[in-house]
């Protein structure tokens, strides 16, 4: 990575050259979210599908009908339908974490922990690496990585707000 | 002892005349302006007409637009406080002339002293860290909490200096450690129609902003902050402990209050400013005057912006709105201005003349837990630096603290006993107030396409707690304090909008104005206002008020199945073609259920493929209740409540039904539940490479 590159160009630079696994984390996590949404959407439908109040939903969508459908106790506590998605949410962090490259890859070349190889992510490359992290290395990284993060974070952002502009 | 009465007889005879003179010309004249304010000052002071023996209560109008007194004046408070910024503390005196209306003698007078609420062992504590309060949880107790409120010497005039007793009484709960109501025995009883007057030294501990009251860095409000005497109310002292969900109950009067604080504050106050004094200490004394009000706040925050040229036209004469801001929040001050002026409008157009001549609106400290309140003439709202347009919560804030200077200001009812008919007629008035303003479903929310409207909020608020508790119940006799919220006002709100939909609105409308101009300026108790609507609509809504108001009957109608079927079936099932043949006549039901236990008449609308409709009227008592059709359509769907007036069911989701199932609502849900969590782990898995 060129050191004095704009990050934004640098962090593009990266996607192009990892776009095969963006697409295919993106993939896994498409398929992870379905899974974790099929729960909601079961439940949501047992209130949903034959109540014409429900159509405040689809024509606009009414904030206090949403409310009312998940304070329902035939809805079930909003805690179940959650938990499938923070448990997906929770399998792609880890996944992310083990397969692709990054700061946790760095930590694990400083500090050894039992079964390491598995608790770290960019096992992969970890294990194709050809030489350990240096310390200043290594924190150096992570202060990119931190930066990139948070430029990334900024525009997913941005994006985020206007598709969920436009879907609500 | 008689000469002091000579001496001062005749001094007040000339006062009363000088005064009469004075006042008349007061009342006619435009708001207060800065600069003019020492003349109002001394005019103030001079008032003291009426005048039985030495002591009366002013008949002064300065504060209102009105040339007589609008309510039955009982008290008149003089107090004199000085702010001691640094210590967070208040010294004063404060001269209280009591007028005994009572018909009867009274030999004992008990006061509030709402500031010893903050203190570990007090019930307002106890009951906070028990059922919860709104702003703060007392998991830790931490020094800046703490808050007193000393009465330092206490002395009736012609009795005698009385300091040593007083005696504090607990008449709820009986929790010795809690001192918020001090009772006093007089050697002699104060005659019907007589007058008595104490004077008073008391020194405050503020402490950190605890509901509503309090400082927060350099902001301070002041409310609850003086000795203040009980109201005899229905044959004996009404005289609460403060509790952590009760409110306040006072007596109509005169104030008259002078407060020294450092000279870089900026302050706010109920009633008018009358004077303004710089004094040599680098401190200044505001005095300020106020009629026909039952409390008096201020506050001071030398960071305040101020906007009070705005005025508005009302019925009886002008208002002026003095706003102040949070800096960081001064470009929303058009915003509240306007919500204000709106408020007025539509207060005074649908319940009558709001008769003071100002109205001061609080942007509080962020953070200090001294938003949304209401003191008469005197209102806090509540905002952030971030505020959209669409979300409109300072307006629902300002909206509804301006209503309580109708419902409590004006119509002052008992807050320790019928919060409900404070918060929640107010949040009735809400409910009106910001649909007409800001629009039925959008009154919260409107931004993107996603909306949010009062009514629904305040139904919403009901629906969880819908059991628990009846609305006719005492404030500080509530499950809990989510259970006060819920049914005091989001039930209350919905109850009577559910009425509206029984008696009409144009009716129910009336019947909220006759209410206010015939109890405003008194203590009304729940028959006054429930009678009112009954007289005004000429029904008799007993078997309503007897679930709604007293009950804890909880509403749930239900379309339980609808069905449809050929009435030949056994010759259809002959037939080749599966197609739906239109010479076929179906018979078709719709069953109605009557989940819970309140009753209540109900419409309900049933569709045909055909297009065709039918409404049916079904009287709600029995348990279920069947509707059945012979006819050459089957039934498409079937509604209670199509019009939507009833606002207490706790479950809308099975008020309809239909025949066949349709599932876009779960499928747009859905889809945002999907891309909602996929973006959270997609920002997971960024973070993590």
């Amino acid at each position: 990575m060129a050191e004095n590159g704009s990050l934004l160009g640098s962090g593009a630079g990266m996607v192009a050259r990892n776009k095969r696994y963006i697409f295919w984390f993106y993939v896994l996590n498409l398929l992870l979210g379905g899974f974790g949404t099929v729960a909601f959407f079961v439940q949501s439908g047992t209130l949903l599908d034959q109540s014409l109040y429900s159509n405040r939903l689809v024509h606009g969508f009414d904030l206090p009908v949403l409310f009312e459908m998940f304070a329902r106790p035939e809805f079930g506590p909003s805690a179940s339908s959650a938990m499938s998605a923070v448990f997906f949410s929770a399998v792609f962090f880890l996944l992310s974490a083990l397969f692709l490259p990054g700061v946790f890859q760095g930590y694990g070349s400083n500090y050894r922990l039992p079964g390491e190889e598995f608790s770290r992510s960019g096992a992969l490359q970890g294990y194709a690496g050809q030489h350990r992290l240096p310390g200043d290395e290594f924190f150096s990284s992570c202060g990119r990585n931190l930066w990139r993060f948070i430029r990334l974070l900024i525009v997913s952002d941005i994006i985020f707000l206007i598709v969920a502009g436009a879907l609500f | 002892m008689k000469l002091r009465w000579i001496v001062l007889f005749f001094p007040a005879v000339f006062v009363a005349v000088f005064s009469l003179v004075v006042m008349r010309h007061g009342a006619k004249a435009a708001p207060p302006q800065a600069g003019s304010t020492a003349p109002m000052a001394k005019a103030a002071a001079a008032a003291r007409p009426n005048q039985v023996g030495a002591l009366s209560i002013p008949d002064t109008t300065l504060a209102i637009n009105s040339p007589t007194p609008m309510s039955q004046r009982v008290v008149h408070y003089e107090i004199d406080a000085r702010y001691d910024a640094a210590k967070h503390t208040v010294d004063a005196s404060e001269v209280l002339t009591y007028h005994n209306l009572t018909g009867q003698p009274l030999d004992h007078f008990p006061f509030h002293l709402y500031l010893n609420a903050f203190q570990p062992k007090a019930t307002w504590i106890r009951e906070a860290k028990l059922l919860g309060n709104r702003d703060t949880s007392y998991e830790k107790w931490e020094d800046k909490q703490f808050g007193s409120e000393e009465i330092k010497s206490f002395e009736v005039v012609g009795q005698g200096d009385l300091t040593q007793q007083q005696q504090f009484i607990q008449p709820d709960d009986g929790n010795k450690d809690d001192k918020t109501v001090v009772d006093v025995h007089l050697p002699k009883a104060i005659a019907p129609g007589g007058y008595v007057q104490f004077k008073i030294a008391f020194h405050d501990q503020m402490p950190e902003t605890q509901a509503r009251t309090g400082w927060k860095r350099d902001f301070v409000l002041g409310g609850q902050w003086f000795p203040k005497v009980g109201v005899w109310w229905n044959g004996a002292w009404n005289c609460h402990q403060f509790h952590a969900v009760t409110e306040f109950f006072a007596d109509f009067g005169v104030y008259d209050v002078k407060l020294t604080v450092p000279q870089y504050e900026v302050i706010g106050a109920s009633g008018v400013e009358v004077d303004s004094v710089n004094n040599p200490d680098s401190t200044k004394t505001l005095t300020y005057h106020g009629d026909d009000i039952h409390d008096f706040a201020w506050t001071i925050s030398p960071r305040y912006k101020v906007k009070d040229d705005g005025v508005f036209e009302g019925q009886m004469g002008p208002v002026k709105m003095r706003i102040l801001m949070q800096p960081a929040h001064w470009g929303q001050v058009d915003r509240h201005e306007k919500i204000l002026k709106e408020s007025l409008e539509y207060f005074e157009r649908l319940y009558g003349p709001y008769p003071y001549k100002t109205i001061t609106l609080v942007d509080p400290e962020p953070g200090s837990a001294a938003g949304g309140m209401e003191y008469p003439t005197f209102i806090t709202g509540e905002t952030s630096w971030f505020m959209p347009s669409g979300l409109h919560l300072p307006e629902l804030v300002v909206e509804h603290e301006f209503g309580h200077q109708y419902w409590y200001g004006m119509v002052a009812t008992n807050e320790f006993e019928d919060a409900w008919m404070d918060e929640g007629i107010n949040s009735y008035s809400e409910v009106k107030v910001l649909d007409a303003i800001l629009g039925r479903d959008t009154s919260i929310l409107n931004i993107a396409g996603a909306t949010a409207g009062e009514r629904e909020l305040q139904r919403g608020s009901y629906i969880g707690v819908a059991d628990l508790d009846p609305i006719a119940e005492k404030a500080y006799d509530y499950y809990n304090f989510g259970s006060y919220g819920g049914i005091t006002y989001g039930k209350t709100a919905s109850v009577l909008v559910t009425l509206e939909g029984i008696v009409g609105e144009d009716t129910m409308q009336k019947a909220m104005r006759a209410y206010f101009m015939k109890y405003r300026f008194t203590h009304p108790v729940k028959e006054d206002f429930l009678k009112t609507i009954e007289e005004v609509s000429g029904k008799n809504l007993r078997w309503y008020f007897n679930q709604a108001i007293y009950g804890t009957a909880v509403l749930d109608y239900e379309v339980i199945k609808i069905d449809s079927f050929p009435v030949n079936w056994y010759e259809e099932q002959k037939k080749t073609s599966t197609k739906d043949d239109k010479n076929t006549v179906y018979l078709s039901s719709v069953w109605l259920h009557r989940k819970a236990d309140f009753t209540m008449p109900v419409e309900v609308e049933i569709k045909f493929d055909d297009g065709s409709m039918v409404r049916e009227h079904w009287d709600g008592q029995s348990r279920w209740t069947k509707f059945s059709y012979e006819k050459k359509a089957k039934v498409e769907s079937a509604e209670i409540d199509p019009d939507q007036k009833i606002h207490i069911d706790r479950n809308n989701f099975n008020n309809s039904r239909t025949a066949e199932p349709n599932g876009k609502p779960a499928v747009k849900v859905s889809n945002y539940w999907l891309f909602v969590t996929q973006w959270i782990s997609q920002a997971l898995a960024w973070w993590a490479v």
